[in-house]
């Protein structure tokens, strides 16, 4: 089969967040910046008054800046800038990565959403324990599978029985990368369930 | 799956943030130290008396401006024609024609026959619509270096098995391509979507491993949770 080529880049793009979100934001924000500095430019051009400031205005005050507003108010200013520069440079670097795994590639390639894994295993497990699929809560991380189960009130939870099902549950997906699980029995149970 | 360029992306966000903090850094640090303030204030009357001067000596000749500010007008479009540019390029990739063959073989007949993809998007779609696991699907191409790529997306109904619903849609896939007659790359994205949400939780009894069948579970389902590793 020659068409593995593709699937890492396919899938690559499928698992991680590609910025276009906060990318479109920035950019109509500084379109923004710059049509309004367009416009400016021109009404002082044809000797028409100004909308807010003045080319010429706007290059004063950012000159007086110094002299013309407190200090303090300066470095909060400054200091909230450097804030959301850092929180962009975060942005950029880190990975983004989406909320979902991916299965083994055959013919074809798969990438399934953590919703719906824990969803398939919170079923495996209420199953399997005996419980309502009401009092059984699966978290999907990374690389972990955390499977909290509330018993019902004087009944004995299963849990061998639980941790078994999904074992064979999360082998059956075999998900990259993959999944450690840990069942949890709460202390304290659901009474009439 | 799109060829939206992401490391652009990444590039001019990071290039936006690190002006903003060293701006906003430089501002902060200056306003806080004093020596560096008055150094400031001084470099600020120094600026202004030299952009004075470049602001003379560029003038329209007949007018009060300087060509300066014609420049920075240019300058500013150019700016906002490549930004909007870079946001209509988001998001793009799809593909109308899935494959398209020459005669080549010397043959005496010459022509083209082109499949589109709206072929395949109708095919599997349909083929999938029965599935009881599947709530919704949509397929959709994209060309990815070269190659015509399809991508299955289906939203599985709560409590439904990734598994079995991958191996419903690689049979479908296989019939897909005896059809076809080649085999394209396929992606299968298995989510959970609004259809999901709202539509009845998984019937179909399927037993597990200790030989018990399900009963028909009840509607109001797992309450279930995932937590994304970063933002």
């Amino acid at each position: 089969m020659t068409t593995h080529s593709q699937y890492a880049r396919i899938i690559r793009r499928e698992t991680h967040s590609p910025r276009a979100g906060l990318a479109i934001v920035l950019a109509i924000v500084l379109v923004l910046a710059c049509a309004y500095a367009v416009v400016e430019i021109i009404l002082a051009l044809v000797a028409q008054p100004a909308l807010l400031v003045s080319p010429r205005t706007a290059l004063a005050a950012v000159l007086d800046l110094p002299t013309a507003v407190t200090s303090p108010a300066l470095i909060t200013i400054g200091v909230i800038v450097a804030v959301i520069g850092i929180l962009l440079i975060v942005h950029a670097i880190l990975p983004g990565r989406r909320g979902n795994h991916v299965g083994a590639v055959e013919r074809t390639a798969m990438v399934v959403d953590d919703r719906v894994v824990a969803s398939t295993i919170a079923r495996r497990a209420s199953r399997a324990g005996k419980v309502d699929p009401d009092q059984v809560v699966v978290t999907i991380g990374h690389r972990t599978a955390e499977v909290r189960v509330r018993p019902t009130s004087g009944w004995f939870v299963d849990t061998a029985a639980i941790d078994a099902a999904v074992r064979d549950e999360i082998a059956g997906l075999n998900l990259t990368p993959a999944l450690s699980h840990k069942v949890v029995v709460e202390k304290t149970g659901t009474v009439g369930a | 799956m799109n060829n939206t360029n992401r490391a652009l992306n990444r590039l001019g966000i990071a290039l936006l943030g690190v002006v903003l903090l060293v701006l906003g850094a430089g501002v902060a640090v200056a306003a806080a130290v004093p020596s560096l303030f008055s150094g400031w204030a001084d470099a600020s009357g120094t600026t202004r008396r030299w952009i004075g001067e470049q602001l003379a000596a560029t003038r329209i000749s007949g007018t009060p401006h300087s060509w300066i500010l014609v420049g920075v007008g240019v300058l500013a479009l150019v700016v906002l024609v490549l930004l909007v540019a870079f946001a209509l390029r988001q998001g793009k990739g799809r593909s109308r024609e899935l494959v398209r063959e020459d005669s080549s073989d010397g043959g005496t007949a010459r022509g083209t026959a082109v499949v589109q993809s709206a072929v395949a998007e109708q095919i599997i779609g349909a083929a999938l619509a029965d599935d009881p696991r599947i709530v919704a699907s949509s397929v959709s191409t994209y060309r990815v270096q070269g190659v015509n790529v399809l991508k299955v997306s289906v939203s599985a109904r709560r409590g439904a098995s990734p598994r079995d619903i991958r191996s419903t849609i690689d049979a479908v896939v296989a019939h897909w391509d005896a059809l076809l007659g080649r085999e394209l790359p396929v992606l299968i994205t298995i989510n959970s979507g609004w259809a999901t949400r709202f539509a009845k939780e998984t019937r179909t009894a399927s037993v597990d491993a200790s030989g018990v069948s399900a009963t028909p579970v009840s509607p109001a389902a797992a309450v279930v949770s995932s937590t994304p590793t970063a933002p």
